[in-house]
Protein backbone atom coordinates (compact mmCIF):
# COMPACT_ATOMS: atom_id res chain seq x y z
CA UNK A 1 0.00 0.00 0.00
CA UNK A 2 1.79 3.59 -1.04
CA UNK A 3 0.85 6.41 1.39
CA UNK A 4 -1.23 9.29 0.29
CA UNK A 5 0.52 12.34 -0.84
CA UNK A 6 -1.01 13.99 2.19
CA UNK A 7 -0.10 11.44 4.94
CA UNK A 8 3.38 11.09 3.32
CA UNK A 9 4.02 15.17 3.52
CA UNK A 10 2.33 14.73 6.90
CA UNK A 11 5.10 12.12 8.43
CA UNK A 12 7.91 14.18 6.43
CA UNK A 13 6.77 17.18 9.13
CA UNK A 14 6.62 15.15 12.05
CA UNK A 15 9.75 13.53 11.66
CA UNK A 16 11.74 16.73 10.37
CA UNK A 17 10.39 18.21 13.78
CA UNK A 18 11.56 15.50 15.60
CA UNK A 19 14.90 15.63 14.12
CA UNK A 20 15.15 19.32 14.29
CA UNK A 21 14.27 19.69 17.99
CA UNK A 22 17.09 16.82 18.69
CA UNK A 23 19.81 18.79 17.04
CA UNK A 24 18.76 22.15 18.42
CA UNK A 25 19.49 20.18 21.76
CA UNK A 26 22.60 18.79 20.90
CA UNK A 27 23.57 22.24 19.91
CA UNK A 28 22.54 23.71 23.32
CA UNK A 29 24.11 20.60 24.57
CA UNK A 30 27.72 20.35 22.87
CA UNK A 31 30.60 22.84 22.71
CA UNK A 32 33.65 23.84 25.04
CA UNK A 33 31.62 23.41 27.98
CA UNK A 34 29.35 20.41 27.70
CA UNK A 35 26.40 20.63 29.54
CA UNK A 36 24.56 17.29 29.79
CA UNK A 37 20.59 17.25 27.95
CA UNK A 38 19.23 16.82 31.61
CA UNK A 39 20.80 20.17 32.41
CA UNK A 40 19.40 21.55 29.57
CA UNK A 41 16.00 20.73 29.86
CA UNK A 42 15.42 21.46 33.60
CA UNK A 43 17.03 25.41 32.33
CA UNK A 44 14.89 25.38 30.05
CA UNK A 45 11.86 24.59 31.95
CA UNK A 46 13.26 27.04 34.63
CA UNK A 47 14.65 24.79 37.28
CA UNK A 48 18.06 25.70 37.60
CA UNK A 49 19.39 28.03 40.06
CA UNK A 50 20.27 31.31 38.82
CA UNK A 51 23.28 32.34 38.06
CA UNK A 52 25.10 28.75 37.50
CA UNK A 53 27.80 28.38 34.58
CA UNK A 54 26.02 26.32 32.32
CA UNK A 55 23.04 28.56 32.60
CA UNK A 56 25.03 31.70 31.72
CA UNK A 57 26.70 29.53 28.60
CA UNK A 58 22.82 28.55 27.65
CA UNK A 59 21.19 31.71 27.70
CA UNK A 60 24.23 34.07 26.93
CA UNK A 61 26.24 31.85 24.27
CA UNK A 62 24.44 28.89 22.98
CA UNK A 63 20.65 29.77 22.80
CA UNK A 64 21.71 32.59 20.63
CA UNK A 65 24.06 31.00 18.66
CA UNK A 66 21.64 28.08 18.20
CA UNK A 67 18.64 30.24 17.05
CA UNK A 68 20.91 32.04 14.44
CA UNK A 69 21.48 28.79 12.66
CA UNK A 70 17.93 27.88 13.13
CA UNK A 71 17.28 31.00 11.22
CA UNK A 72 20.21 31.14 8.46
CA UNK A 73 19.07 27.52 7.43
CA UNK A 74 15.51 28.47 7.16
CA UNK A 75 15.98 31.87 5.14
CA UNK A 76 18.68 29.86 3.04
CA UNK A 77 16.57 26.64 2.04
CA UNK A 78 13.55 28.60 1.83
CA UNK A 79 14.78 31.51 -0.58
CA UNK A 80 16.71 28.50 -2.59
CA UNK A 81 13.28 26.63 -3.05
CA UNK A 82 11.92 30.07 -4.06
CA UNK A 83 14.19 31.16 -6.24
CA UNK A 84 14.14 27.55 -8.09
CA UNK A 85 10.68 27.93 -8.85
CA UNK A 86 11.47 31.68 -10.34
CA UNK A 87 14.37 30.17 -12.29
CA UNK A 88 12.63 27.62 -13.33
CA UNK A 89 15.88 25.00 -12.49
CA UNK A 90 16.26 23.24 -9.23
CA UNK A 91 19.84 24.28 -9.41
CA UNK A 92 20.67 27.59 -8.34
CA UNK A 93 20.24 29.15 -4.88
CA UNK A 94 20.52 32.99 -3.39
CA UNK A 95 24.68 32.03 -3.31
CA UNK A 96 25.18 31.36 -6.69
CA UNK A 97 22.81 34.10 -7.67
CA UNK A 98 25.27 36.59 -6.06
CA UNK A 99 22.69 37.80 -3.55
CA UNK A 100 24.30 36.33 -0.41
CA UNK A 101 27.48 38.10 -2.20
CA UNK A 102 25.83 41.49 -2.22
CA UNK A 103 24.02 41.32 1.34
CA UNK A 104 28.10 40.17 2.38
CA UNK A 105 29.21 43.71 1.09
CA UNK A 106 26.40 45.10 2.44
CA UNK A 107 27.30 43.67 5.60
CA UNK A 108 30.77 44.74 5.74
CA UNK A 109 29.90 48.56 5.07
CA UNK A 110 27.01 48.51 7.73
CA UNK A 111 29.61 47.13 10.02
CA UNK A 112 31.90 50.29 9.09
CA UNK A 113 29.54 53.10 9.14
CA UNK A 114 27.56 51.91 12.26
CA UNK A 115 26.93 54.44 14.87
CA UNK A 116 28.90 53.56 18.32
CA UNK A 117 25.97 51.01 19.66
CA UNK A 118 24.25 50.19 16.84
CA UNK A 119 26.95 47.66 15.22
CA UNK A 120 24.85 44.49 14.52
CA UNK A 121 21.23 46.86 13.72
CA UNK A 122 23.00 48.65 11.26
CA UNK A 123 24.77 45.50 9.61
CA UNK A 124 21.28 43.66 9.45
CA UNK A 125 19.69 46.81 7.39
CA UNK A 126 22.71 47.34 5.11
CA UNK A 127 22.75 43.35 4.45
CA UNK A 128 18.69 43.44 4.11
CA UNK A 129 18.68 46.36 1.80
CA UNK A 130 21.74 45.35 -0.27
CA UNK A 131 19.80 41.68 -0.44
CA UNK A 132 16.54 43.56 -1.77
CA UNK A 133 18.65 45.59 -4.05
CA UNK A 134 20.57 42.60 -5.59
CA UNK A 135 17.98 40.73 -5.74
CA UNK A 136 15.72 43.14 -7.81
CA UNK A 137 18.55 44.05 -9.80
CA UNK A 138 19.09 40.51 -10.74
CA UNK A 139 15.67 40.09 -12.55
CA UNK A 140 16.76 42.69 -14.71
CA UNK A 141 19.78 40.42 -16.34
CA UNK A 142 18.02 36.77 -15.68
CA UNK A 143 14.15 37.59 -16.54
CA UNK A 144 15.22 36.91 -19.98
CA UNK A 145 16.40 33.60 -19.54
CA UNK A 146 14.53 31.89 -16.96
CA UNK A 147 14.97 28.55 -17.17
CA UNK A 148 18.01 28.29 -18.95
CA UNK A 149 21.33 28.22 -17.28
CA UNK A 150 22.73 31.88 -18.63
CA UNK A 151 20.80 33.57 -15.36
CA UNK A 152 23.19 31.25 -13.32
CA UNK A 153 26.04 31.94 -14.90
CA UNK A 154 25.47 35.63 -14.49
CA UNK A 155 24.79 35.34 -10.92
CA UNK A 156 28.11 33.06 -10.20
CA UNK A 157 30.07 36.03 -11.97
CA UNK A 158 28.33 38.80 -10.42
CA UNK A 159 28.66 36.67 -7.04
CA UNK A 160 32.62 36.32 -7.55
CA UNK A 161 32.61 39.99 -8.19
CA UNK A 162 31.18 40.65 -5.11
CA UNK A 163 33.21 38.57 -2.79
CA UNK A 164 35.98 40.38 -4.09
CA UNK A 165 35.13 43.55 -3.26
CA UNK A 166 33.83 42.51 0.23
CA UNK A 167 36.94 40.66 0.15
CA UNK A 168 38.71 44.02 -0.72
CA UNK A 169 36.81 46.15 1.21
CA UNK A 170 37.40 44.38 4.33
CA UNK A 171 41.12 44.31 4.04
CA UNK A 172 41.56 48.10 2.79
CA UNK A 173 39.13 49.29 5.83
CA UNK A 174 40.93 46.63 8.33
CA UNK A 175 38.77 47.38 11.29
CA UNK A 176 38.28 45.75 14.18
CA UNK A 177 34.79 46.51 13.86
CA UNK A 178 34.42 44.54 11.02
CA UNK A 179 33.97 40.40 10.90
CA UNK A 180 37.04 38.38 9.38
CA UNK A 181 37.64 38.01 5.61
CA UNK A 182 36.84 34.32 6.22
CA UNK A 183 32.93 35.40 7.38
CA UNK A 184 32.57 36.66 4.30
CA UNK A 185 33.62 33.85 2.50
CA UNK A 186 32.91 30.91 4.94
CA UNK A 187 30.63 31.64 7.37
CA UNK A 188 30.28 31.97 10.99
CA UNK A 189 27.71 31.72 14.01
CA UNK A 190 30.25 32.81 16.62
CA UNK A 191 29.36 36.18 16.42
CA UNK A 192 26.07 35.52 17.04
CA UNK A 193 24.81 38.03 19.49
CA UNK A 194 20.92 38.21 20.94
CA UNK A 195 21.54 42.01 19.57
CA UNK A 196 21.70 40.62 15.96
CA UNK A 197 18.87 37.39 16.59
CA UNK A 198 16.60 39.89 18.03
CA UNK A 199 16.68 42.17 15.11
CA UNK A 200 17.65 39.53 11.69
CA UNK A 201 15.30 36.25 12.92
CA UNK A 202 11.83 38.45 13.21
CA UNK A 203 12.84 39.28 9.48
CA UNK A 204 13.40 35.45 8.73
CA UNK A 205 10.66 34.73 9.84
CA UNK A 206 8.43 36.90 8.45
CA UNK A 207 10.01 36.77 5.00
CA UNK A 208 9.86 33.32 4.73
CA UNK A 209 6.25 33.29 5.77
CA UNK A 210 5.38 35.95 2.31
CA UNK A 211 7.67 33.11 0.54
CA UNK A 212 5.12 30.06 1.80
CA UNK A 213 1.92 32.93 1.35
CA UNK A 214 3.57 32.74 -2.54
CA UNK A 215 3.61 29.60 -2.93
CA UNK A 216 0.91 28.48 -4.69
CA UNK A 217 1.69 31.32 -7.65
CA UNK A 218 5.56 30.59 -7.68
CA UNK A 219 3.90 26.95 -8.44
CA UNK A 220 2.57 28.56 -11.76
CA UNK A 221 5.72 30.03 -12.98
CA UNK A 222 6.93 26.16 -14.03
CA UNK A 223 4.36 26.96 -16.68
CA UNK A 224 5.98 29.96 -17.91
CA UNK A 225 5.62 33.48 -17.02
CA UNK A 226 3.03 34.23 -19.94
CA UNK A 227 0.53 31.17 -19.50
CA UNK A 228 1.43 32.68 -14.67
CA UNK A 229 -0.31 35.95 -16.02
CA UNK A 230 -2.72 34.69 -18.30
CA UNK A 231 -4.00 32.36 -14.61
CA UNK A 232 -4.27 35.70 -12.92
CA UNK A 233 -0.67 35.59 -11.60
CA UNK A 234 0.50 38.99 -12.09
CA UNK A 235 4.25 38.33 -12.81
CA UNK A 236 5.42 41.46 -13.31
CA UNK A 237 4.49 42.17 -9.16
CA UNK A 238 4.94 39.34 -7.54
CA UNK A 239 8.02 38.05 -8.41
CA UNK A 240 9.93 41.38 -7.59
CA UNK A 241 7.81 41.18 -4.08
CA UNK A 242 9.34 37.69 -4.07
CA UNK A 243 12.50 38.11 -4.66
CA UNK A 244 12.69 41.59 -2.32
CA UNK A 245 11.58 38.93 0.41
CA UNK A 246 14.25 36.61 -0.16
CA UNK A 247 16.76 39.56 -0.30
CA UNK A 248 15.28 40.01 2.97
CA UNK A 249 16.04 36.54 4.33
CA UNK A 250 19.08 36.55 2.93
CA UNK A 251 20.40 40.06 3.76
CA UNK A 252 19.24 39.06 7.28
CA UNK A 253 21.29 35.46 7.61
CA UNK A 254 24.32 36.56 6.08
CA UNK A 255 24.47 39.59 9.12
CA UNK A 256 23.66 36.27 11.50
CA UNK A 257 25.99 33.94 10.05
CA UNK A 258 27.86 34.84 6.87
CA UNK A 259 28.06 33.83 3.73
CA UNK A 260 27.15 30.25 3.50
CA UNK A 261 27.16 28.40 0.38
CA UNK A 262 25.39 24.95 -0.61
CA UNK A 263 22.31 24.55 1.70
CA UNK A 264 20.40 26.79 0.00
CA UNK A 265 20.51 24.01 -2.80
CA UNK A 266 20.97 20.70 -1.77
CA UNK A 267 17.92 20.93 0.70
CA UNK A 268 15.15 21.91 -1.79
CA UNK A 269 16.75 19.33 -4.11
CA UNK A 270 16.78 16.62 -1.19
CA UNK A 271 13.45 17.33 -0.49
CA UNK A 272 11.59 17.87 -3.77
CA UNK A 273 11.63 13.98 -4.76
CA UNK A 274 9.95 13.12 -1.26
CA UNK A 275 7.68 16.05 -1.30
CA UNK A 276 7.16 16.75 -4.52
CA UNK A 277 7.34 20.65 -6.26
CA UNK A 278 4.11 22.29 -4.77
CA UNK A 279 5.99 25.67 -3.24
CA UNK A 280 3.60 25.60 0.24
CA UNK A 281 4.78 22.49 1.22
CA UNK A 282 8.25 23.08 -0.36
CA UNK A 283 8.53 26.09 1.01
CA UNK A 284 8.32 25.45 5.13
CA UNK A 285 9.76 22.08 4.06
CA UNK A 286 12.91 23.22 3.08
CA UNK A 287 12.88 25.96 5.75
CA UNK A 288 12.94 23.04 8.92
CA UNK A 289 15.54 21.02 7.02
CA UNK A 290 17.85 24.07 6.07
CA UNK A 291 17.55 24.81 10.17
CA UNK A 292 18.21 21.18 10.50
CA UNK A 293 21.48 20.95 7.91
CA UNK A 294 23.02 24.30 9.74
CA UNK A 295 22.55 23.56 13.07
CA UNK A 296 24.03 20.32 12.73
CA UNK A 297 26.68 21.67 10.46
CA UNK A 298 27.22 24.34 13.39
CA UNK A 299 27.57 21.40 15.99
CA UNK A 300 30.47 19.99 14.05
CA UNK A 301 31.75 23.43 12.98
CA UNK A 302 32.77 23.75 17.12
CA UNK A 303 33.37 20.36 18.04
CA UNK A 304 35.08 18.85 15.25
CA UNK A 305 38.79 20.82 16.08
CA UNK A 306 38.02 22.20 19.30
CA UNK A 307 39.05 24.43 20.48
CA UNK A 308 39.60 25.66 16.79
CA UNK A 309 36.41 26.30 14.53
CA UNK A 310 36.28 25.08 11.13
CA UNK A 311 34.32 28.07 9.08
CA UNK A 312 30.72 26.29 8.66
CA UNK A 313 31.06 27.22 4.99
CA UNK A 314 34.12 24.96 4.70
CA UNK A 315 31.79 21.87 6.20
CA UNK A 316 28.87 22.90 4.22
CA UNK A 317 31.08 23.00 0.68
CA UNK A 318 33.10 19.60 1.76
CA UNK A 319 29.74 17.69 2.00
CA UNK A 320 27.43 19.63 -0.09
CA UNK A 321 30.13 19.62 -3.22
CA UNK A 322 29.94 15.83 -4.19
CA UNK A 323 26.25 15.10 -2.72
CA UNK A 324 25.24 18.09 -5.24
CA UNK A 325 27.05 15.98 -7.90
CA UNK A 326 25.34 12.81 -7.23
CA UNK A 327 22.02 14.69 -7.10
CA UNK A 328 22.12 16.07 -10.20
CA UNK A 329 23.62 12.75 -11.69
CA UNK A 330 21.06 11.02 -10.47
CA UNK A 331 18.39 13.46 -11.65
CA UNK A 332 19.75 13.67 -15.35
CA UNK A 333 20.40 9.50 -15.10
CA UNK B 1 -20.50 35.61 -22.24
CA UNK B 2 -20.17 37.65 -25.35
CA UNK B 3 -16.52 38.39 -27.07
CA UNK B 4 -16.17 40.79 -28.93
CA UNK B 5 -14.07 42.78 -31.18
CA UNK B 6 -13.82 46.45 -32.80
CA UNK B 7 -11.56 47.29 -35.60
CA UNK B 8 -9.07 45.22 -33.86
CA UNK B 9 -4.96 45.61 -34.88
CA UNK B 10 -1.61 45.12 -34.05
CA UNK B 11 1.12 46.48 -35.71
CA UNK B 12 4.95 45.58 -34.84
CA UNK B 13 7.34 48.17 -36.55
CA UNK B 14 5.82 48.67 -40.25
CA UNK B 15 4.07 45.26 -40.33
CA UNK B 16 0.39 45.07 -39.21
CA UNK B 17 0.01 41.18 -38.03
CA UNK B 18 -3.86 42.13 -37.37
CA UNK B 19 -5.04 44.17 -39.40
CA UNK B 20 -8.75 45.95 -38.25
CA UNK B 21 -10.78 42.37 -37.27
CA UNK B 22 -13.97 43.18 -36.21
CA UNK B 23 -15.71 40.00 -34.93
CA UNK B 24 -18.70 39.06 -32.98
CA UNK B 25 -18.75 35.72 -30.76
CA UNK B 26 -22.00 35.53 -28.37
CA UNK B 27 -22.35 32.52 -25.68
CA UNK B 28 -22.84 28.95 -26.94
CA UNK B 29 -21.25 29.29 -29.54
CA UNK B 30 -17.90 27.61 -31.18
CA UNK B 31 -15.46 30.08 -33.63
CA UNK B 32 -12.60 28.62 -35.59
CA UNK B 33 -10.14 31.09 -36.43
CA UNK B 34 -7.77 29.33 -39.47
CA UNK B 35 -5.29 30.59 -42.50
CA UNK B 36 -1.76 29.49 -43.32
CA UNK B 37 0.94 30.12 -41.38
CA UNK B 38 2.05 33.83 -40.20
CA UNK B 39 -1.87 35.01 -41.16
CA UNK B 40 -2.20 36.30 -37.88
CA UNK B 41 -4.03 33.29 -35.88
CA UNK B 42 -1.88 32.95 -32.87
CA UNK B 43 -1.57 36.92 -32.83
CA UNK B 44 -5.18 37.64 -32.68
CA UNK B 45 -6.03 34.77 -30.02
CA UNK B 46 -3.00 36.61 -27.20
CA UNK B 47 -5.11 39.69 -28.07
CA UNK B 48 -8.56 37.94 -27.37
CA UNK B 49 -6.65 36.86 -24.00
CA UNK B 50 -5.12 40.43 -23.40
CA UNK B 51 -1.96 38.97 -23.36
CA UNK B 52 -0.84 41.84 -25.64
CA UNK B 53 -2.81 45.08 -25.96
CA UNK B 54 -3.77 46.17 -29.40
CA UNK B 55 -2.31 49.06 -31.51
CA UNK B 56 -6.26 49.76 -32.43
CA UNK B 57 -9.29 49.21 -31.28
CA UNK B 58 -10.44 46.90 -28.66
CA UNK B 59 -11.45 43.57 -27.24
CA UNK B 60 -14.74 43.34 -24.96
CA UNK B 61 -15.85 40.86 -22.66
CA UNK B 62 -19.22 41.50 -22.69
CA UNK B 63 -19.41 45.03 -21.70
CA UNK B 64 -16.18 44.73 -20.19
CA UNK B 65 -13.06 46.49 -22.40
CA UNK B 66 -10.05 43.75 -21.84
CA UNK B 67 -7.38 45.90 -20.87
CA UNK B 68 -9.52 47.59 -17.95
CA UNK B 69 -10.30 43.92 -16.14
CA UNK B 70 -7.65 43.02 -13.46
CA UNK B 71 -5.76 40.53 -14.19
CA UNK B 72 -7.35 38.15 -11.57
CA UNK B 73 -10.82 38.53 -12.81
CA UNK B 74 -9.47 38.16 -16.53
CA UNK B 75 -8.58 34.64 -15.36
CA UNK B 76 -11.58 34.04 -13.78
CA UNK B 77 -13.58 34.99 -17.02
CA UNK B 78 -11.16 32.98 -19.83
CA UNK B 79 -9.06 30.13 -20.11
CA UNK B 80 -6.23 29.60 -22.54
CA UNK B 81 -4.69 27.06 -24.30
CA UNK B 82 -1.39 28.36 -25.48
CA UNK B 83 0.68 27.18 -28.24
CA UNK B 84 3.50 26.51 -26.10
CA UNK B 85 3.11 23.25 -24.33
CA UNK B 86 4.00 22.32 -20.32
CA UNK B 87 7.19 22.44 -19.96
CA UNK B 88 9.69 20.47 -18.11
CA UNK B 89 8.40 20.41 -14.74
CA UNK B 90 8.28 18.12 -11.75
CA UNK B 91 4.63 18.29 -10.97
CA UNK B 92 2.35 15.74 -11.40
CA UNK B 93 -0.79 15.43 -13.33
CA UNK B 94 -3.01 16.44 -10.65
CA UNK B 95 -1.05 19.60 -9.29
CA UNK B 96 -1.05 20.90 -12.80
CA UNK B 97 -4.64 20.61 -13.62
CA UNK B 98 -5.67 22.24 -9.99
CA UNK B 99 -3.23 25.22 -11.26
CA UNK B 100 -6.13 26.07 -13.45
CA UNK B 101 -8.42 26.88 -9.97
CA UNK B 102 -5.59 29.35 -8.84
CA UNK B 103 -7.87 32.14 -9.76
CA UNK B 104 -11.13 31.24 -8.19
CA UNK B 105 -9.08 30.48 -4.82
CA UNK B 106 -7.41 33.48 -2.29
CA UNK B 107 -3.90 33.15 -3.72
CA UNK B 108 -4.27 29.53 -4.61
CA UNK B 109 -4.32 27.97 -1.05
CA UNK B 110 -7.89 27.44 0.29
CA UNK B 111 -9.27 24.16 -1.94
CA UNK B 112 -12.70 24.24 -1.80
CA UNK B 113 -15.52 21.74 -3.00
CA UNK B 114 -16.07 23.36 -6.34
CA UNK B 115 -12.56 23.45 -6.82
CA UNK B 116 -11.94 19.29 -6.26
CA UNK B 117 -15.02 18.70 -7.97
CA UNK B 118 -13.71 20.48 -10.51
CA UNK B 119 -9.95 18.94 -10.93
CA UNK B 120 -11.99 15.63 -10.65
CA UNK B 121 -14.46 16.45 -13.86
CA UNK B 122 -11.62 17.80 -16.20
CA UNK B 123 -9.36 14.76 -15.12
CA UNK B 124 -11.93 12.35 -15.85
CA UNK B 125 -12.82 14.14 -19.26
CA UNK B 126 -9.47 13.87 -20.61
CA UNK B 127 -9.10 10.54 -19.60
CA UNK B 128 -6.26 11.12 -16.94
CA UNK B 129 -7.46 9.94 -13.95
CA UNK B 130 -4.78 6.53 -14.35
CA UNK B 131 -2.45 9.09 -14.27
CA UNK B 132 -3.16 11.55 -11.84
CA UNK B 133 -0.16 10.81 -9.71
CA UNK B 134 2.68 10.65 -12.27
CA UNK B 135 5.13 13.36 -13.36
CA UNK B 136 3.96 15.43 -16.22
CA UNK B 137 7.30 15.53 -17.46
CA UNK B 138 7.58 11.38 -17.67
CA UNK B 139 4.15 11.82 -19.91
CA UNK B 140 4.12 11.36 -23.80
CA UNK B 141 3.76 14.89 -25.90
CA UNK B 142 -0.15 13.95 -26.31
CA UNK B 143 -0.42 13.26 -22.99
CA UNK B 144 0.70 16.38 -21.53
CA UNK B 145 -1.43 18.36 -24.42
CA UNK B 146 -3.71 16.70 -22.83
CA UNK B 147 -3.06 17.87 -18.98
CA UNK B 148 -2.76 21.37 -20.46
CA UNK B 149 -6.52 20.80 -21.55
CA UNK B 150 -7.38 19.25 -18.80
CA UNK B 151 -6.47 22.61 -17.01
CA UNK B 152 -7.74 24.56 -19.34
CA UNK B 153 -11.32 23.07 -18.14
CA UNK B 154 -10.45 23.21 -14.86
CA UNK B 155 -10.42 27.29 -14.82
CA UNK B 156 -14.38 26.70 -15.62
CA UNK B 157 -14.04 30.12 -17.41
CA UNK B 158 -17.33 31.23 -19.74
CA UNK B 159 -14.77 31.93 -22.23
CA UNK B 160 -12.02 29.15 -23.49
CA UNK B 161 -9.37 30.35 -26.19
CA UNK B 162 -7.98 27.38 -27.25
CA UNK B 163 -4.43 27.28 -29.69
CA UNK B 164 -4.37 24.01 -31.91
CA UNK B 165 -6.18 22.11 -29.24
CA UNK B 166 -5.53 18.44 -31.13
CA UNK B 167 -2.17 18.55 -32.46
CA UNK B 168 0.36 16.10 -31.18
CA UNK B 169 -3.11 14.14 -30.15
CA UNK B 170 -3.93 10.82 -31.33
CA UNK B 171 -6.60 10.33 -33.78
CA UNK B 172 -9.11 9.03 -30.67
CA UNK B 173 -8.41 11.58 -28.27
CA UNK B 174 -8.64 14.34 -31.47
CA UNK B 175 -12.47 13.13 -30.95
CA UNK B 176 -11.87 13.21 -27.16
CA UNK B 177 -11.55 16.68 -26.91
CA UNK B 178 -13.58 17.51 -29.97
CA UNK B 179 -16.13 16.08 -27.85
CA UNK B 180 -15.60 18.40 -24.48
CA UNK B 181 -15.07 21.35 -26.31
CA UNK B 182 -18.93 20.52 -27.86
CA UNK B 183 -19.56 19.92 -24.32
CA UNK B 184 -18.58 23.94 -23.54
CA UNK B 185 -20.87 25.42 -26.08
CA UNK B 186 -23.73 23.47 -25.16
CA UNK B 187 -22.97 24.30 -21.67
CA UNK B 188 -23.13 27.92 -22.68
CA UNK B 189 -19.11 28.65 -23.16
CA UNK B 190 -17.96 31.00 -25.65
CA UNK B 191 -14.80 28.98 -27.44
CA UNK B 192 -12.58 30.04 -29.60
CA UNK B 193 -10.35 27.69 -31.08
CA UNK B 194 -7.33 28.21 -33.67
CA UNK B 195 -6.92 24.89 -36.10
CA UNK B 196 -4.72 23.80 -38.51
CA UNK B 197 -6.51 20.54 -39.67
CA UNK B 198 -9.68 22.19 -41.13
CA UNK B 199 -11.64 19.01 -41.34
CA UNK B 200 -11.92 19.91 -37.34
CA UNK B 201 -13.21 23.57 -38.60
CA UNK B 202 -16.42 21.89 -40.50
CA UNK B 203 -18.47 21.23 -37.14
CA UNK B 204 -17.65 24.65 -35.92
CA UNK B 205 -20.47 27.34 -35.94
CA UNK B 206 -18.24 30.02 -37.37
CA UNK B 207 -15.41 30.09 -39.27
CA UNK B 208 -13.14 33.09 -39.98
CA UNK B 209 -10.21 32.71 -42.50
CA UNK B 210 -6.73 35.17 -42.10
CA UNK B 211 -4.50 36.20 -44.42
CA UNK B 212 -1.83 39.00 -44.06
CA UNK B 213 -3.68 39.81 -40.74
CA UNK B 214 -6.99 40.62 -41.81
CA UNK B 215 -10.32 38.38 -42.13
CA UNK B 216 -10.84 37.36 -45.85
CA UNK B 217 -13.95 35.55 -44.99
CA UNK B 218 -16.15 34.91 -42.27
CA UNK B 219 -19.33 32.75 -41.55
CA UNK B 220 -20.62 29.46 -41.44
CA UNK B 221 -18.35 26.88 -42.38
CA UNK B 222 -19.85 25.87 -45.76
CA UNK B 223 -19.67 29.60 -46.50
CA UNK B 224 -16.12 30.20 -45.41
CA UNK B 225 -14.68 26.55 -46.41
CA UNK B 226 -15.02 26.42 -50.34
CA UNK B 227 -11.98 24.69 -52.27
CA UNK B 228 -11.58 28.68 -54.27
CA UNK B 229 -11.43 30.49 -51.03
CA UNK B 230 -9.01 27.70 -49.38
CA UNK B 231 -6.78 27.68 -52.19
CA UNK B 232 -6.19 31.17 -52.54
CA UNK B 233 -5.60 31.38 -48.67
CA UNK B 234 -3.05 28.46 -47.86
CA UNK B 235 -1.36 28.90 -51.71
CA UNK B 236 -2.09 25.56 -52.46
CA UNK B 237 -5.13 23.51 -54.36
CA UNK B 238 -7.33 22.39 -51.50
CA UNK B 239 -10.58 20.22 -52.79
CA UNK B 240 -13.64 20.94 -50.57
CA UNK B 241 -15.94 17.57 -51.34
CA UNK B 242 -19.72 15.89 -49.47
CA UNK B 243 -18.13 13.78 -47.08
CA UNK B 244 -19.06 9.91 -47.77
CA UNK B 245 -20.61 8.88 -44.59
CA UNK B 246 -22.60 12.43 -43.37
CA UNK B 247 -24.01 15.32 -44.69
CA UNK B 248 -20.33 16.99 -43.66
CA UNK B 249 -18.06 18.52 -45.56
CA UNK B 250 -14.58 16.90 -46.42
CA UNK B 251 -11.59 19.11 -46.88
CA UNK B 252 -8.40 17.81 -49.09
CA UNK B 253 -5.30 18.58 -49.94
CA UNK B 254 -4.39 18.19 -53.47
CA UNK B 255 -1.54 15.71 -53.66
CA UNK B 256 0.57 14.43 -56.77
CA UNK B 257 -2.00 11.32 -57.28
CA UNK B 258 0.53 8.14 -57.61
CA UNK B 259 1.72 6.64 -60.74
CA UNK B 260 -1.32 4.43 -62.50
CA UNK B 261 -0.47 1.07 -63.00
CA UNK B 262 -0.90 -0.58 -66.40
Amino acid sequence: MTLTQTSRAALWFLAASVLLLVVIGASLSLGAVNISITEVLSWATGQSPDGSLSGRVLSGVRLPRTLAAVAVGAALAASGAALQGIQRTPVVDAHLMGISGAAGLGVAIGYTIAPTGASSQTAVLLGVVTGIGYGLLSRRFTAANSGSLVGVLVGIGAGLALMAWTGLFVLLVDSADVPTLSFFIFGSLSGASWALVAMAVPLVVASVAVLWWMGPGLDLLALGERASMQLGFDVRRRVPLALAAIGVAVGASVALGGVIGFVGLIVPLTIRPLLGSVNRLMIPASAIGGAIIVVAFDILARTLAAPIEIPIGLLTASVGGPVLVWLIRRETA
Amino acid sequence: MRLHTKNLSYVVGERSLVDGISLDMPSGTMTAIIGANGAGKSTLLHLLSGDIDPSNGSVWYDSEMVPAIPLRRRAQLRAVLDASREPDITFTVEQVVAMGRFPHRFDGHTRGDTDNEAIKEAMNDLDLARLRDRQVRSLSGGEQQRVAIARVLAQRSPIVLLDEPTTALDIGHQATVMAQIEGLRSKGHTVVAVLHDLNLATVFDNVVLLQDGSIVASGVPSEVLTSVALTLAYGHPIDVVAHPAHDGLLILPRTTPPPSHP
